[in-house]
């Protein structure tokens, strides 16, 4: 199992719900080692869609850098693999009406990818931020 | 350093429009802080949020390269592995309006200079497009443990100017490398 892992200034909130299979993964992502910061959550992703689970992942990053951008590339390399083995995954792609940036960045990686459905949400400051229930 | 000094620096720094400038130890609390700071500001400034986003994520890709590469480092103490890398960088404001520039420059071996040289020349040569492309090629290539090593061309996508930059024999062996990247929130970059 994997522990939750809380938001700082520079690493994502890691939230999973009670079946581990809905996932959040919230804030900004610059950590001084991605490979550190993200290697037993891809640990304990390959291990959930090896199992055959269906993994919804929610991704509601207001800012990456460009290596935890190939830290995302490597998880929805794993999406994609699970969905040509019938696994049916899904990632939310949430981004605030303003930012721009992520939206096109989601936009770029869901040109990417087809086996699995990767949608992008819209979403207004006022709304209420993704939570696992 | 004399008293009198500090306060010439100081003018100097306000003359060049600078909002931020820092020489010594870069270490990943001072790049947190100096960002959210920067953001501040700027929203202060009362920029456009994309603007905003985009000298931030500048920022944060040029500072963390210091981090990771300069070789001017602050030896921890004995059996520990901290080495915290030195380097100098400066946001400014351009004479133009909603423009900011982001210069860096951190020390690296003089050997390693001729192979980021040609990145960095292969990178001023493309379009949008293609940095689009290369950025996605690279970043499937990348297998560095730190760095993805697709930081330059992030930044020249989010720049939409020509990086400029320059190196600097300092030492036998060891070279100043000084990174320039402009960010506009409007039209890309014509006369900066």
């Amino acid at each position: 199992m994997f522990e939750p892992v809380e938001e700082t200034a520079y690493t994502p909130a890691i939230a999973l719900d009670e079946t581990g299979r809905h996932i959040v993964i919230k804030g900004k992502s610059y950590p001084e080692n991605v490979a550190a910061f993200f290697g037993p959550f891809l640990v304990y992703l390959a291990e959930k869609l090896a199992e055959g689970s269906p993994i919804v992942l929610d991704i509601a990053l207001v800012y990456f850098n460009s290596s935890s951008s190939k830290i995302l590339m490597n998880i929805f390399d794993m999406f994609e693999e699970a969905g040509l083995r019938g696994n049916r995954c899904s990632v939310n792609w949430l981004y605030d009406v303003e930012n721009e940036l992520a939206k096109e960045c989601g936009e770029e990686f869901r040109a990417d990818y087809t086996a699995f459905a990767f949608n992008l949400k819209e979403q207004n400051e006022n709304e209420e931020n993704p939570t696992v229930r | 350093m004399t008293l009198d000094a500090l306060l010439s620096m100081k003018k100097s720094l306000n003359d060049a429009r600078v909002l931020v400038a820092f020489y010594g130890i870069v270490s990943q609390e001072l790049i947190a802080c100096t960002s959210e700071d920067l953001r501040r500001q700027l929203a202060l400034a009362n920029e456009s949020t994309q603007l905003i986003n985009n000298v931030f994520a500048v920022f944060v890709e040029q500072t963390q390269n210091i981090l990771r590469h300069s070789t001017e480092r602050i030896r921890g103490a004995p059996g520990t592995s901290e080495s915290p890398g030195v380097g100098a960088f400066v946001v400014t404001k351009s004479d133009k309006a909603n423009t900011y520039a982001v210069i860096c420059g951190n020390e690296l071996p003089s050997n390693a200079v001729p192979a980021l040289q040609k990145r960095l020349s292969v990178i001023g040569a493309m379009s949008q497009a293609e940095l689009q492309e290369h950025y996605k090629h690279q970043r499937k290539q990348a297998v560095s443990k730190q760095g993805a090593g697709i930081g330059l061309i992030d930044m020249a996508r989010k720049s939409r100017c020509p990086l400029e930059y320059s190196f600097e024999e300092t030492a036998s062996n060891a070279s100043f490398f000084t990174l320039k990247v402009h960010v506009s929130g409007g039209e890309p970059c014509s006369n900066l």
